[in-house]
C-alpha cells in the first residue's frame, strides 16, 4: 500500500492540474464576468412541481432574461441525469408535416432544442408575455409521488399588443411528468402536449391560438 | 484550433499516469467494478434472462439498460443478440432493424415451401384514451417465389371532455420476389400508408395517403471470401395526397453496400440514392408544378487490426436531401438539408481492464428553406462541430481507474432570424471524469468518483441583428466517495458523501445580477438485511443541503437560499411462498428551505420560509398460481403538506391526500399451439382531496374520485 501512495498522489495531482485547482491550466476555469451587476433577477423555486411551473411562467414572462429560470425546470442530462423530452399531439405533427417546408430533425425533442426554441419564441412578439397555468378540466386529478409526479395542466401565453389588448399566442394542455433529481429539484422530464379543442385543436380558426407543440415545431431555428 | 491545443496540456500527465501505473497486475476478480450496479436491471421479463448483463454491456461499450431494452424490444436473448451482431459484423443496436428489413429479401430464402401467417391484436387502454392495433404478417414461399406482407392498422380514441377525437394510421408493405439464382431476384413492392385524424372542433381535419408501387431488383456479389456486396434497384410510381399538396409522379432508388473482411482490416460502406419526378399541386387548385426531390446517403465504417493491441476505427456518414413542395400561391419552395459526420478512434489495449482510446469527431449539419418569394424570408441554419477526447481504464493490483476526457466545439449559425440578419453561437464544452475503485479484502469496496464540466456559450451577430443571447459559462464540479461493506450474505451497508458545485455565469456586466453558485452536499446511508430466509429489509437515508449564493451583494441579500432535504425509504420484501410475494414500502421526506437575513451587525441568519413534507405507504401483493397467470393488488397512500412563511410565521398552505387502489391480472398465456395472449390489465380506483389554507384557515376541495382501466393485452395467432 505504501508503495502505491506516490502513484495515488500523482493521480490526485493530475486531477487537480486538469481542473485548474493547481497550476495555470485554464481549461476548466470559467470566465470572469464583467463588473456591473445589472440585469433582471427571476426568482426561482423548484422545490415542488407547482413551484417549478410557477418558475417556468416567470421565466417565460421575463422573455430573454428568463431563459435560465425556464430551463432550470427542464430536465438536463448533466444536472439531472435524464434528458427532457417533448411529445407532440399527433394531429399537430400531421399538420406540420403537410406544410410546405416541413423539416425533420426534431424527433426526439430534447433539452437543447427546448433551449434554442425558447430564445426564438420569446422574440416572436415584441410585447410583454404572460404565461398562465390552469387546471385541466378533463383530468382534474394529479398523480403525485415522492420522487415522480404527473400533473395535468392547461396553459395560455399572451402577448401585450400596442393597443393594450392581449393576443393569445399559445394555448393548449400538457401532461407533465416530473422527476425529483438528486438535489431535490423538481424538473419536467416529459411534456406531452395536447391541442385545446375549445380553440380549434391543431388547426384553429385563429392561426395564433395554437398549442406550444406547434410553436416548437415552427420556431425551433 | 487554439482551444484544441489546450488538450496537449492534459496529455502528458495522463500518459505519465498510465505509464506509471504498471504494478504487479496479478489476476483477480473484477467484480468490484459491478459492486454498485443497479440490480433491478437483472429482473426477469417476458421470459428473457439478463444473466451477465453488466459485463456484457461493459465489453460492448453500451449502457446496460440500453442493452436490456434492445433485448426486450426484439425478443432476442442476450446470447443470440451478441451472436447475431458478431456474425453480421454490426453493432448490437443495428441487429433488430436489419433483421426486420431483410425479411422482405427473396435472396434470403433457403428453398422449400412454407406458408406462415401471424395475426396480432393489441388493445391498450388508459384513463382518457384507448388504442386498438391490428396487424398481420404473412410469408409465403414456394421454391424460388416469395410473397411477404406486413399490415398494421392503429385505431386511437381520445376523450377530451365532451369531445372525442379519432385517429387511424394504416400501413401495408407487400413485396413479391422471384429468386432467379443464388444472387439475383426480381419482384414488385407496394408500400401503402394512410393517416386520418378527426377532431370535432378543428377547422380542417388532417388526412394523408401515400402509395408507392415499385419494381425491385436485388443482387448480391461475392467474388471472393473476403469481399461481398449488394446492389438493389427500385423504381415505380408515387402518389401522395394530404391537406397541403397532391404529388404524383415517378420515383426510384438504388442502394447497396460493399463489405470486405481481411485479417487486419474490415470495412463496410453502404449508400442510397433516391429521387422522384412529380407533378404537384395544392388541393383545390388546378395549377400543376414540376417538382424534383432527391436524397443521398453514404455511410461506412472501417476497422483496422480490430483484435490487436493497437486498433483503429473510422465511421463516416454523408446525408443530403432536397425536397420541393408548393406554397399556398403555387410557388415552389425548396428545402435542403444535410448532415455529414466523421469520427475516428484509436484504441491501445492490453486487456479488458487496461486500455486507452483516443477519439476525434467532425460534423456539419445544415438546413435551408427557400420560400420561393423574393420578399419573404426563408430559414437557414448551419452547425459545424468538432470534438476530441480520450477514455481509458487501468487496473493496478486491486485498484481500478476509469477516466474520460472530452473537448467539443460547435458553431451554429442562424443568419435569417429577421430582416436585419441573425446570429451565431459558439459553444466550447469540455469535461473530465474519473472513477477509482478498490476492494479491501472481500468485504469492503471503496469507490471515488469526480467530474468537471464547463460549457462556454458565445454569441455574435450576423448582419445587423441586435437581440443577441447573453454570453455565458456553465460550470459543474462534483465528487462522490462511497464505501460498501458486505460482512455476510445476509447483510450489506453502504455510506456515501457527494459534493457538487455549479456556477451560472453571465459575462456582460448588464446581465450579471443573476450569476450564482449552487453548492450541494449530500450524505447517504443504506443497508439491506435478510431478516428471515424469506424476508428482506432495505433502508436508504439521504440528507441533502443545497446552498444557492448570488454573486451580486444587492441580490444576495434577498435571494440567497438554503434548501434541506431529509429522505428515508424503507422497504420490506417478503416471499411467503414461491407463489405469493408481498412488498411494503414507506417513504418519508421533509424539505425545509429558506433565505438568509442579513443583520445590522453583519452576521447573517437563516430564516425558514417554507417547508414540504410528504409521506407515502404502499404495498404490492402478487400471487402467481402458474407462470402464465398472476394476480396483483397494490394499495398506495400519499400525503403531501406544504407550509410557507406569512408575517414571519410558518403556516400551512396546502395539504393533499390521495389513496390509490389498483388490482389486476398479468397474463403470459399460450392459447393452444398457435396462439399467445400476453399483457396486463388493471382497474384503478383513486380518491384525492386537497385542503388549501388561507391565513391558517383550511378550505377543503370536493373529494375527487376516479376509477378507470389501465393496461394492454396482446393476442398473437400463428396459422
Amino acid at each position: 500500500m505504501r508503495r502505491r501512495l506516490p502513484y495515488l498522489g500523482l493521480l490526485l495531482l493530475a486531477w487537480l492540474a486538469a481542473t485548474g485547482e493547481v497550476g495555470v491550466c485554464p481549461l476548466f476555469q470559467p470566465a470572469t464576468p464583467e463588473q456591473g451587476g445589472g440585469g433582471v433577477i427571476i426568482p426561482t423555486n423548484y422545490l415542488d412541481p407547482d413551484s417549478t411551473l410557477a418558475t417556468l411562467a416567470r421565466g417565460m414572462n421575463a422573455k430573454a432574461n428568463g431563459r435560465d429560470a425556464y430551463m432550470g425546470g427542464i430536465a438536463d442530462t448533466t444536472r439531472d441525469g435524464r434528458s427532457f423530452r417533448a411529445n407532440f399531439d399527433p394531429s399537430v405533427v400531421a399538420r406540420y408535416n403537410a406544410q410546405p417546408g416541413a423539416v425533420g430533425g426534431w424527433d426526439p425533442w430534447g433539452t437543447d432544442l427546448e433551449r434554442q426554441w425558447f430564445f426564438n419564441f420569446v422574440q416572436y412578439k415584441s410585447g410583454a408575455y404572460t404565461m398562465t397555468w390552469g387546471p385541466d378540466t378533463f383530468h382534474p386529478a394529479d398523480d403525485r409521488g415522492v420522487d415522480v409526479a404527473l400533473l395535468h395542466r392547461s396553459y395560455k401565453i399572451t402577448s401585450l399588443q400596442s393597443d393594450g389588448s392581449n393576443l393569445i399566442i399559445a394555448v393548449g394542455y400538457a401532461d407533465l411528468f416530473f422527476l425529483r433529481n438528486a438535489s431535490g429539484r423538481w424538473v419536467i422530464l416529459r411534456w406531452d402536449d395536447r391541442a385545446d379543442d375549445a380553440y380549434g385543436g391543431a388547426n384553429p380558426p385563429n392561426a395564433e391560438q395554437v398549442p406550444l407543440g406547434w410553436r416548437r415545431l415552427t420556431q425551433r431555428g | 484550433m487554439t482551444r484544441i491545443r489546450r488538450f496537449s496540456v492534459l496529455l502528458p500527465p495522463f500518459l505519465l499516469l498510465l505509464s506509471s501505473l504498471s504494478g504487479s497486475g496479478r489476476a483477480q476478480s473484477n467484480s468490484a467494478r459491478y459492486a454498485f450496479a443497479d440490480t433491478t436491471l437483472l429482473r426477469d421479463t417476458l421470459g428473457l434472462s439478463f444473466t451477465r448483463l453488466f459485463p456484457l454491456a461493459d465489453s460492448l461499450r453500451i449502457e446496460p439498460d440500453s442493452l436490456r431494452a434492445i433485448s426486450i424490444r426484439y425478443r432476442y436473448p442476450l446470447a443470440r443478440l451478441v451472436h447475431l451482431a458478431d456474425s453480421l459484423a454490426m453493432p448490437v443496436d443495428s441487429v433488430g432493424p436489419y433483421m426486420d428489413r431483410e425479411r422482405f429479401n427473396a435472396l434470403n430464402m433457403t428453398g422449400g415451401s412454407s406458408n406462415t401467417f401471424r395475426y396480432t391484436s393489441s388493445y391498450l387502454i388508459a384513463q382518457s384514451s384507448s388504442t386498438w392495433i391490428n396487424g398481420a404478417d404473412w410469408n409465403l414461399t414456394r421454391g424460388p417465389f416469395l410473397l411477404h406482407n406486413i399490415t398494421s392498422i392503429d385505431l386511437d380514441r381520445f376523450h377530451s371532455g365532451p369531445y372525442l377525437s379519432l385517429r387511424q394510421t394504416r400501413s401495408s408493405i407487400t413485396e413479391a420476389g422471384w429468386k432467379l439464382n443464388r444472387d439475383v431476384s426480381v419482384g414488385g413492392r407496394a408500400d401503402l400508408e394512410g393517416f386520418d385524424n378527426q377532431d370535432p372542433t378543428s377547422v380542417q381535419n388532417e388526412a394523408e395517403t401515400k402509395n408507392i408501387f415499385e419494381l425491385t431488383t436485388r443482387t448480391r456479389q461475392h467474388p471472393n471470401r473476403a469481399l461481398s456486396s449488394e446492389l438493389n434497384l427500385f423504381g415505380g410510381v408515387l402518389d401522395l395526397t394530404n391537406t397541403r399538396q397532391i404529388k404524383r409522379g415517378l420515383s426510384g432508388r438504388v442502394n447497396g453496400r460493399i463489405r470486405t473482411q481481411g485479417s487486419w482490416i474490415t470495412q463496410e460502406t453502404g449508400g442510397e440514392l433516391s429521387g422522384n419526378l412529380a407533378h404537384t399541386r395544392v388541393p383545390g387548385t388546378e395549377f400543376l408544378s414540376d417538382t424534383h426531390d432527391q436524397a443521398s446517403d453514404l455511410h461506412g465504417t472501417v476497422g483496422v487490426l480490430p483484435n490487436s493491441p493497437v486498433s483503429f476505427n473510422l465511421n463516416f456518414g454523408l446525408k443530403n436531401s432536397q425536397v420541393q413542395t408548393p406554397g399556398d400561391s403555387g410557388v415552389i419552395q425548396l428545402v435542403r438539408s444535410g448532415n455529414n459526420t466523421i469520427d475516428a478512434a484509436m484504441r491501445l489495449r492490453q486487456d479488458n481492464d487496461r486500455y486507452v482510446s483516443f477519439t476525434g469527431r467532425l460534423g456539419t449539419t445544415r438546413q435551408r428553406q427557400n420560400t420561393g418569394i423574393a420578399t419573404q424570408l426563408g430559414s437557414e441554419s448551419t452547425r459545424r462541430d468538432k470534438g476530441t477526447g480520450a477514455e481509458g481504464r487501468y487496473r493496478w493490483g486491486n485498484w481500478s481507474l476509469d477516466g474520460h476526457f472530452t473537448l467539443g466545439g460547435a458553431i451554429t449559425e442562424f443568419p435569417h432570424r429577421d430582416a436585419n440578419g441573425g446570429y451565431g453561437e459558439s459553444l466550447f464544452a469540455r469535461s473530465v471524469d474519473g472513477t477509482l475503485t478498490r476492494p479491501f479484502g472481500e468485504r469492503i469496496v471503496f469507490k471515488a468518483n469526480g467530474d468537471v464540466t464547463l460549457s462556454s456559450y458565445r454569441y455574435y451577430p450576423i448582419g445587423g441583428y441586435k437581440t443577441l443571447p447573453v454570453n455565458n459559462d456553465q460550470y459543474r464540479q462534483s465528487y462522490r466517495l462511497e464505501t460498501l461493506y458486505n460482512p455476510s450474505a445476509t447483510f450489506n451497508t453502504a455510506v456515501a458523501l457527494e459534493v457538487i458545485r455549479q456556477l451560472a455565469i453571465n459575462i456582460p456586466g448588464a446581465s450579471t445580477a443573476g450569476n450564482n453558485e449552487d453548492r450541494t452536499y449530500r450524505a447517504e446511508w443504506r443497508w439491506t438485511y435478510r431478516l428471515l430466509p424469506m424476508l428482506t429489509a432495505t433502508q436508504r437515508n439521504l440528507i441533502t443541503s443545497d446552498y444557492l449564493i448570488y454573486s451580486t451583494s444587492s441580490v444576495a441579500g434577498t435571494s440567497d437560499r438554503l434548501s434541506l432535504d431529509y429522505t428515508a425509504v424503507t422497504s420490506l420484501n417478503a416471499v411467503l411462498t414461491p407463489r405469493l410475494t408481498i412488498d411494503l414500502i414507506h417513504n418519508s421526506r421533509v424539505q425545509p428551505s429558506g433565505t438568509y437575513l442579513y443583520q445590522n451587525d453583519g452576521l447573517e441568519a437563516f430564516a425558514k420560509t417554507d417547508e414540504g413534507k410528504s409521506y407515502s405507504l404502499g404495498a404490492r401483493v402478487a400471487y402467481t398460481p402458474s407462470p402464465t397467470f398472476s394476480l396483483s393488488f397494490e394499495p398506495n397512500y400519499l400525503s403531501v403538506q406544504r407550509a410557507g412563511a406569512a408575517s414571519g410565521v410558518i403556516q400551512p398552505q396546502r395539504l393533499s391526500k390521495s389513496l390509490n387502489l389498483a388490482g389486476g391480472v398479468s397474463l403470459n398465456l399460450p392459447l393452444g399451439r398457435r396462439g399467445h395472449l400476453t399483457g396486463d390489465i388493471h382497474r384503478i380506483f383513486r380518491d384525492d382531496r386537497t385542503i388549501n389554507y388561507s391565513n391558517g384557515l383550511g378550505t377543503p376541495t370536493p373529494l375527487s374520485s376516479t376509477d378507470f382501466w389501465s393496461g394492454g393485452l396482446q393476442l398473437s395467432w400463428d396459422m
